[in-house]
């Protein structure tokens, strides 16, 4: 671009030059030269003249040829000069100006004129008198003068029209200057734009790559700090164990202190102990709960079982605690199966009667299970305080209570519906809520309903493992119970208990000690009651299984563990095999051995 | 013996300077004998030169130039019809003829017309001043009777307006500055 720009500042620099030289110029300064050759032809004749000093009309001699070249130069002029200049002019095509040709054309012509009339008076031999000088000195004044005219009429117009013509050169000059200058500016902004524009490209660029980098980050430490979480809540599933031992040993120990209170005073004492024992059961049982469903670690073990068996039981479980109220408990069922965790759903079910029983001070509670299409509702209703309209979305959170239900402390942390929540969501099950204030409370669990295809498969175990227990009869007298504890404590207790329940317990610590004991025949038990963590790396699950087969018999057992993250998914390889966990509840502890007790009658 | 032969170099030394001076002196005493023009003086040779025949000026006739060196040149020109045929003395001749001791020169004419040379390497194209046209003498009449030509069809390239402004006839004086 620069290249071409100066090109064409030189070119019309040139141009202009050109113009003013070749045009008004030539042609006015060839004017005046002949003007002043005139002039001088004039100067020298009057010198011949005044030197000569001779009296008018006499002939002179001509001693001085100088007056001769004068005229050749002015002859040279017109003849040869001006027609080779006017030739110039026509090839260059300067001379378009037509009253300027015709004038020069006359001028020139005037010339030629004198030329022929005095080229006669200049011969070297010749003379020249004084009238001829005079003659010819007003002919040349004429010539001179109209040569001057001329010159001097162009020489104002010509510089006028290179005047103007430098004008708008100038002008000219100015706008390409200016031109040439924006450009260049322009140029030069636009590189600078560009260049900026890529700095901050550059600087947005790592700034994106910076951000990139704090996301990864964020999210790595997201992800630690989730692992972490994770960690913790582990932690905690697993340190439930320990936890539950000592409340464990605890409950046993006031079950089996009932018996040698003889005072009413002491007898009260001891009920509320047990309850404070129960309701710390309950709670650390919700909070492990939660824990367990938050590591993530709860394992479903899905399978196809009637609902009504379910609901039965629980009702049973519940009826006591009901009717202790004045409250009626009323159970609708029908043959609906479902495809889910019995021992969850059973869980949240608890959760849900247990609360309904809680916020219920007169009334009725009702149990239903239902189908309805494809699916199979669970209903549990109540008439109890209800819950306000605008506390419907948070009922669901960890610790909520209705309000007013502070007195009812000791019923629970409000963790209850949150398990329940939990433990919809691990079963894909939907929760619904209905509830008025003072009206009551109905909450209705959506579960799919079994797929008949997978019916019989499962049937037969299901059934001969767990018939519906509908009446407790209690632990049969002298029932041999072997129980398998690594901690003296828990051991001692337990046996404590069973014995003040009539049974006949031999207490071990260890497997090994259960399958020597048996393998002699000296003691055969009815019931296996054996705690799932043991010395070493030996556990309730082989503990069984090694005393089962010294036996020869599926002798019917019950662990019990207090850790509750283990999976017990082999639980279904064994019969005659109830898990329960820890701290157990003297009363379920006997319901689960009454009825082991009975399936080992049955076998 | 040291003593004498330093007196020895002495006087070699000036014997040598002697005759140096002696032969610059006539070497420019010849070189400054211009013979004083015999017919018509055509070019008058002033300012800054080394050789004169008239008081400061170098006067030369024709026969003066002639013995200079005869150069031809062949060429169309605005002034003249077709191909003409200019004879002249280079000028680069009659400079050194002169014992021209500037870089350039301004050249009139008898109409007082004149051409300033600075700007034009007049060694550059072998330039003449020509006093014969076509086999004719020039006279004032015919541009004469000098007149510098340039060889315009030879050197295309040298057909500039400078050059044709520089092609100045009716040559009268030449003043070396």
């Amino acid at each position: 671009m620069s290249p071409v720009y100066f090109f064409l500042v030189w070119e019309i620099s040139n141009a202009s030059q050109r113009v003013r030289t070749d045009g008004a110029i030539r042609l006015v300064s060839f004017s005046f030269k002949t003007g002043r050759n005139f002039d001088e032809l004039a100067n020298s004749l009057i010198n011949y003249r005044d030197s000569q000093a001779i009296p008018n009309s006499s002939p002179v001699a001509v001693s001085n040829k100088d007056y001769i070249e004068k005229f050749d130069i002015v002859w040279s002029a017109f003849k040869v000069g001006y027609r080779n200049i006017y030739r110039h002019w026509a090839d260059t095509g300067y001379w378009l100006d037509e009253s300027r040709a015709i004038k020069a054309q006359e001028l020139s012509e005037r010339g030629l004129t004198f030329l022929d009339k005095y080229e006669a008076d200049m011969s070297p031999d010749g003379s020249l008198f004084c009238n001829r000088i005079n003659e010819m000195l007003s002919d040349i004044y004429f010539q001179k003068d109209q040569l001057t005219e001329f010159s001097q009429s162009y020489f104002e117009l010509d510089n006028r029209a290179a005047q103007e013509q430098q004008t708008s050169m100038g002008k000219l000059f100015t706008y390409i200057a200016v031109l040439g200058v924006s450009f260049l500016l322009m140029t030069a902004i636009t590189i600078a734009l560009v260049y900026k524009a890529l700095k901050y490209a550059v600087q947005s660029l790592a700034k994106s790559m910076a951000a990139e980098q704090q996301a990864i980050d964020a999210l790595k430490d997201l992800s630690e700090s989730k692992d972490a979480n994770v960690a913790q809540k582990q932690f905690f599933a697993a340190a439930s164990h320990d936890l539950r031992q000592p409340l464990h040993a605890l409950c046993l120990y006031i079950g089996s202190l009932q018996r040698h209170v003889k005072s009413d005073e002491a007898e009260h004492i001891l009920k509320c102990a047990n309850m404070s024992a129960d309701s710390l059961s309950a709670l650390l049982d919700s909070l492990l709960d939660i824990s367990r469903l938050d590591a993530g670690i709860t394992a479903v073990n899905k399978d196809e079982f009637e609902v009504a068996d379910l609901v039965s039981r629980l009702h049973d479980r519940f009826l006591p605690e009901v009717e202790e109220k004045g409250l009626k408990f009323i159970l609708y069922t029908d043959d609906s199966r479902v495809f889910t965790d019995e021992q969850l759903l059973d869980r949240m079910l608890q959760n849900l009667i247990s609360n309904a029983v809680a916020y219920t001070q007169s009334g009725q509670i009702d149990l239903c299970c239902q189908r309805a299409s494809d699916e199979v509702l669970i209903i549990v209703s109540d008439t109890g305080h209800g819950i306000p309209s605008e506390e419907h979305d948070v009922v669901f959170d960890e610790f909520y209570r209705v309000a007013g239900s502070a007195r009812d402390r000791d019923r629970g942390l409000g963790l209850g519906l949150s398990i329940v929540k939990r433990l919809g969501d691990l079963l894909e099950a939907s929760i619904a809520l209905e509830s008025r204030e003072d009206v009551g409370t109905t909450i209705t669990i959506k579960l799919p309903v079994a797929n008949k295809l997978s019916l019989a498969a499962d049937t037969n175990t299901t059934d001969t493992e767990f018939n519906p227990v509908k009446l407790q009869r209690g632990i049969p007298d002298n029932l041999r119970v072997l129980v398998i504890d690594d901690v003296e404590d828990v051991r001692e207790s337990t046996a404590l208990l069973l014995e003040t329940k009539g049974c006949v317990v031999n207490a071990v610590a260890s497997a090994e000690a259960a399958t020597l004991l048996c393998s002699t025949k000296e003691f055969e038990p009815e019931v296996i009651v054996s705690d799932y963590r043991l010395n070493g790396s030996e556990n309730g699950m082989d503990a069984i299984k090694s005393v089962r087969s010294a036996i020869g018999w599926q002798v019917p057992a019950l662990l019990i563990t207090g850790d509750t993250s283990i999976n017990f998914a082999t639980r279904r390889e064994m019969v005659w095999f109830v898990v329960l966990y820890k701290p157990v509840d003297t009363r379920l502890l006997c319901e689960r051995i009454a009825l082991l007790a009975r399936v080992s009658a049955d076998s | 013996m040291r003593q004498f032969e330093q007196v020895t170099g002495e006087g070699s030394s000036i014997g040598l300077k002697l005759f140096v001076v002696l032969v610059i002196g006539c070497w420019v005493s010849a070189s400054m004998a211009l013979e004083p023009p015999k017919g018509e003086v055509l070019l008058k040779i002033s300012g800054n030169i080394g050789v004169s025949n008239n008081g400061d000026e170098a006067w030369f006739d024709l026969e003066m130039l002639q013995a200079l060196g005869v150069s031809e040149i062949r060429t169309e020109s605005p002034w003249t019809e077709g191909m003409a045929h200019f004879k002249g003395v280079r000028i680069t001749d009659v400079m050194e003829a002169v014992g021209a001791k500037g870089k350039s020169f301004e050249a009139q004419a008898l109409d007082k017309y004149k051409v300033d040379f600075t700007g034009i390497d007049y060694r550059k194209y072998p330039i003449i001043i020509a006093w014969e046209l076509n086999g004719e003498l020039l006279t004032v009449r015919t541009l004469g009777p000098l007149w510098v030509m340039f060889p315009f069809s030879d050197h295309a390239e040298a057909d500039t307006l400078q050059h044709r402004n520089a092609s100045i006839w009716q040559l009268q004086q030449l003043k070396v500055n």
